[in-house]
């Protein structure tokens, strides 16, 4: 037998209609044109990337943006001046390392605001953008349960319910929840820790605005603003059968920037090529360019 | 209870209904306009006494009730425009019922109209208003010869259409969601045909078309942003009639008749496109015989009515349409040990149907009701069906796996109207509608057979979703004085839906002062409230509309709208002209919009959680200058507007503007009587860009890893992810739209009737206005953003016959 056992609605089979659809009918009829559009401004600005954090040093990793055909490999910027400003002073410039990375041995502090500005040779505008270090989440009890799945998509006979209870802090807060799972495969590499993400969903309708991004969970407080809230979650695929597994509950308090960052990041990709779908645009918080200055602080446990 | 609280309401309608009757013995005249030769009723004709200065109109039904007093005898002047005006003289003995018939002055397509004093657009209290004729449509220059309803619309000021082809309307900055369209009273969802290049209205089976823009009356509700009465044609009640026509992509038959002379008429208006067989061959030839596709599309309109008797009358009336795109491929290959056989077909098709039941009936001379049950129902399907049959040593199998996605509304409704006028100076319409929606919004069927035995049938997504909607109203347009006319009203409108209630009283007025006898000004104020949405896809061309409900969770759509105008007829070289400035403001709660990334097809999500509610806003001018008689008729518009949306989740919350918020809109349309029998049409339009998102530039950026990967200790080296850059939405403009288009048509008359040669020419300097951008490389592989248009310069010939 053929594929055609495994028929689906695929994408290419979308694509396939709809450019029929319009090209059938309008092929002796339409016509192209290359036209000018006036967004030459948009295609050489520096770029940011930074996430700033109390518990590892300062990475900011600048670029420059192209024209949106470009293809190949980041155009780094390695001559640009980057200073460093705690609230609102500046504490030092951050040299370059290597490849567009610049780096500097300090740890942020939370509750502080911090500001990153770069300038670059050649470029007319300098770039700026702003965060304030979360506090890191209050995590009151967490749990586990390793459950026997009789179907699944993973080939996996056990799945995982967990649940982590947040004391959530008045005001505006926003978390990412993972579940890091390790192990040590006996047979090929007996002396190799692996670790990957599980891919954990939460079905709760309170944090209806979570999306599950990079096998995590990403939501904010705004329906238990200031409560102890307790969230649910589970995962098909939990490895029982290597040797010397461990779980390990990671939460991430992010600023608002990250959060915001994370979820249009999120929505990009899984969007991107659709011609069904909406485009979306990704956040960014840095002023006259493009990238994103974000903080976050990490509880994290040994589960088992 | 209360009864003088109850009485004291009748009483002052008593006082101010019945003031006049208490000066001078009064008589009521009151009966219907009809056109002499088809005994078509007319809508609109003006009754007027010159005497006393007072008068009314006929009402959708051709009735009218005039009460005069205070002399021995009564004068009164019907007219219409397009037909000889009728003067009547009674001595003011008794109430008379009237059947009054007009003879039409216009012979052959005429379109110069003389001799009529209908009531002057400075004298209405209505504003916001543009009536249009068929022989107004028809005298249009088209694409492909085409005339089209919405297409001649889209040439009033404050109304837009999306673009090359769209038949969408965008008024005073609304959505295409927020017009209510209706056809013989039945809303009609979906008004496009051929991917929006065609409206579903058949021009020849329309009677009379009423545009609002603004200032509602209550009789209206429902929608925020228009109002399009379409009034099909009852049929020729005394003889058969046949209208038949050929053109470059579709033809056209109308026939119309009596069923029983002067009591009874009918008629059919059919339409089909031969797009698909023209096609077919040369598709064919590109797939080598493999396969075939091709589109098509067809109307049906039909219609009959009888007169019970003077004070009853019912009318059925229908309109069938679809539109069926469908793509096949076959394929047969044999591997050695087994023969195989594949089949795809794609298919893509939507469709209306309306139905209205109507009953009206005469209470008495002062009193008209009418009482409908309207079906309505649109859907959307887009599937393939996947074929395949095997034979081997073992026999024959055969596998049918088949996708469907499904969408659409359904409508019942009764709904009851009632006008009553008084006194000459009142005309006061009362009315009731319930609504019974069905929304299917958005599902998938799968089925899967082998070998007959069918191993999935199942259908996933959207449940349908039913809601009740219902509306009581009254309106008055009352002559306080002789400068100050008014209509006012009051809808009371309400909406159930999974035990949400949504009410909501909607206010309406309308000023209108006289200034002199040839000017006044006017003012309104409305509120709206509607209670469904229309998700549209803003990246693909097709028909992917999804009707949905307000719900528990997505709140009804609302709206207030202040507009003040000045309107003035005047007279070039004794011809009728008018002008009318106007601005308004119009405020929108509640709108929806796809949010980032949402994918009208994924089943991942309910339709609620893709979309964003919203606010919206718009503001600007409207000129309209129309020369109405002469050898020369026609309009020019100008309109300058505002669009603006804001939604907490789109843009960052940031507003921007509507994808439609085109500044400068400049139509200009004329019809030229260049001999008897022959005419020339032009239209010149002008509109500013549609402003859209496109990517502007890309960047690389630490993307996935940005915040994971710090705290493994690692740095950016190697990880990054590549981004678009789109700026604000809606940040690009399209470049201007322009067109000039050109028509001729010549009549002759023939023993059995007439025919037309209309010969037309589209775009007439071929620009190539922009149809959607796209990002492309040329033929360097440079990255160049690329247009596409759809409509060069096109030549087309029609040919029409009428049959007496």
């Amino acid at each position: 037998m053929s594929g055609i056992s495994n028929f689906k609605f695929k994408p290419m089979n979308k694509i396939y209609i709809f450019s029929l659809l319009i090209f059938v009918f309008l092929f002796s009829q339409s016509c192209q044109t290359i036209i000018d559009i006036d967004q030459k401004e948009f295609q050489k600005r520096l770029v940011m990337s930074c996430t700033l954090n109390p518990d590892s040093i300062i990475n900011v990793y600048v670029t420059r943006s192209v024209g949106p055909l470009a293809s190949g490999l980041p155009l780094t910027i390695t001559d640009a001046i980057v200073d460093f400003y705690e609230d609102g002073n500046l504490l030092f410039t951050i040299p370059h390392d290597s490849a567009g990375n610049y780096s500097y041995n300090f740890h942020p502090v939370i509750g502080k605001t911090y500001t990153v500005k770069a300038a670059a040779p050649g470029f007319e505008q300098s770039i700026e953008a702003t965060t304030i270090i979360p506090t890191s989440a209050i995590i009151d009890t967490f749990s586990y349960a390793i459950v026997l799945n009789e179907e699944n998509n993973w080939g996996s006979q056990y799945g995982l319910n967990g649940s982590i209870t947040i004391n959530d802090l008045p005001g505006e807060n926003y978390y990412m929840i993972q579940a890091y799972q390790s192990s040590v495969d006996t047979f090929n590499s007996p002396t190799q820790i692996n670790g990957y993400n599980l891919y954990i969903t939460a079905d709760d309708p309170l944090i209806g605005n979570s999306r599950d991004y990079n096998s995590s969970i990403l939501f904010s407080d705004f329906s238990f603003d200031g409560t102890s809230y307790k969230i649910n979650f589970s995962s098909d695929n939990v490895d029982t059968y290597s040797f010397d597994v461990h779980l390990q509950y990671i939460v991430y308090s992010l600023s608002k920037e990250s959060y915001l960052y994370l979820i249009s990041l999120n929505n990009y990709y899984k969007s991107n090529g659709n011609p069904f779908a909406e485009p979306v645009q990704v956040y960014s918080n840095v002023s006259s360019g493009m990238g994103i200055l974000g903080s976050a602080s990490r509880w994290e446990a040994l589960v088992y | 209870m209360n009864i003088a609280k109850t009485i004291s309401p009748l009483l002052f309608l008593c006082l101010i209904f019945g003031n006049n009757n208490s000066i001078a013995q009064s008589y009521t005249f009151s009966g219907y306009v009809s056109d002499a030769k088809t005994n078509e009723r007319l809508i609109g004709a003006n009754v007027f006494d010159p005497i006393q200065k007072v008068g009314t109109a006929t009402n959708a039904y051709g009735f009218f009730s005039i009460t005069l007093s205070g002399t021995d005898s009564a004068t009164i002047i019907i007219s219409y425009v397009g037909y000889s005006s009728e003067l009547l003289k009674f001595p003011m003995t008794t109430d008379r019922e009237l059947i009054v018939l007009l003879p039409p002055t216009v012979t052959l397509n005429e379109i110069i109209v003389t001799g009529a004093r209908g009531e002057q657009i400075q004298e209405r209290s209505q504003m916001s208003e543009i009536t249009l004729t068929p022989d107004q449509l028809k005298n249009i220059p088209a694409l492909f010869g085409e005339a089209d309803l919405l297409k001649a619309i889209q040439l009033l000021p404050g109304i837009q259409s999306g673009g090359e082809g769209s038949s969408g309307l965008y008024v005073r900055g609304g959505g295409p969601d927020q017009n209510l369209i209706l056809l013989d009273g039945a809303p009609v969802y979906n008004v496009s045909h051929l991917f929006g290049f065609f409206s579903v209205f058949n021009p020849d089976a329309i009677k009379n078309v009423s545009i609002f823009t603004g200032g509602f009356p209550a009789r209206y509700g429902g929608r925020l942003s228009s109002v399009i009465d379409i009034a099909m044609k009852d049929g020729n009640q005394r003889d058969f009639t046949v209208d038949a026509s050929v053109g470059i992509i579709s033809s056209k038959l109308n026939i119309e008749g009596p069923v029983k002379k002067n009591k009874s008429s009918f008629i059919i208006s059919a339409r089909r496109t031969y797009l698909d067989v023209l096609a077919r061959p040369i598709i064919a030839a590109a797939a080598n015989g493999q396969g075939t596709g091709g589109y098509y599309f067809y109307d049906l309109n039909g219609k009959i009515n009888y007169t019970l008797n003077t004070k009853n009358r019912i009318y059925l009336s229908g309109y069938f349409g679809n539109d069926k795109f469908y793509a096949k491929s076959n394929n047969k290959y044999d591997t050695g040990t087994e023969q195989v056989e594949t089949s795809n077909d794609y298919s893509l098709g939507w469709g209306n149907i309306t139905s209205t039941l109507r009953w009206n009936h005469q209470f008495n001379k002062k009193t008209f009701n009418n009482l409908s049950l309207i079906y309505t129902k649109f859907k959307f399907d887009i599937g393939e069906e996947l074929f395949e049959k095997t034979t081997d040593d073992f026999g024959v199998s055969t596998i049918t796996n088949a996708l469907k996605y499904l969408s659409g509304v359904q409508d019942y409704t009764v709904k009851n109207d009632l006008d009553w006028i008084p006194t000459p100076k009142h005309y006061l319409k009362i009315g009731i509608a319930y609504t019974y929606h069905q929304f299917s919004t958005g599902a998938f069927q799968y089925k899967s057979t082998i070998d007959h035995f069918n191993l999935l049938d199942t259908s996933v997504g959207s449940k349908p979703i039913y809601s009740n909607e219902g509306a009581v109203y009254i309106e008055d347009d009352w002559e306080i004085s002789s400068r100050l006319k008014t209509n006012i009203g009051l809808r009371f409108s309400a909406d159930l839906v999974n035990k949400k209630w949504y009410t909501k009283p909607e206010p309406r007025i309308s000023l209108r002062y006289l200034l002199t006898d040839n000017a006044s000004l006017k003012a309104s104020f409305c509120t709206m409230q509607q209670y469904i949405h229309l998700l549209s896809n803003s990246g693909i061309g097709l028909p992917t509309d999804l009707w949905v409900p307000a719900t528990e969770n997505v709140p009804a759509q609302k709206s207030w709208q202040p507009a003040i105008g000045y309107s003035q007829s005047f007279k070039i070289n004794k011809n009728n002209c008018e002008v009318t400035l106007e601005g308004y403001y119009k405020n929108m709660k509640g709108v929806i919009d796809y949010l980032g990334g949402a994918d009208f097809l994924s089943i991942d999500e309910t339709w609620e959680e893709k979309v964003a509610i919203g606010n919206a806003w718009s503001y600007g001018g409207e000129l309209f200058i129309q020369k109405k008689t002469g050898k020369l008729t026609g309009w020019i518009g100008y309109t300058l507007s505002w669009s603006w949306r804001q939604y907490d989740e789109i843009n960052f919350g940031k507003k921007f503007p509507y994808k439609y918020d085109r500044r400068h809109d400049i139509e200009i349309v004329g019809t030229y009587k260049l001999t008897e029998n022959c005419d020339f049409g032009f239209t010149w339009v002008y509109g500013t860009g549609n402003a859209i998102t496109l990517p502007v530039a890309k960047y690389f950026d630490a993307g996935i890893n940005s915040l994971t990967n710090i705290y493994s200790g690692g740095s950016y080296n190697g990880y990054y992810s590549s981004i678009d850059y789109f700026g604000d939405k809606n940040s690009v403009r399209m470049k201007a739209y322009h067109r000039l288009d050109i028509g001729f048509n010549w009549h002759k008359k023939k023993k059995w009737g007439n025919r037309t040669f209309s010969l037309g020419i589209y775009n007439v300097y071929s620009r190539k206005n922009p149809y959607f951008y796209f990002l492309d490389a040329d033929y360097q592989g440079n990255p160049k953003y690329k247009m596409v248009s759809l409509f060069p310069i096109i030549p087309s010939v029609s040919y029409s016959l009428h049959f007496n």
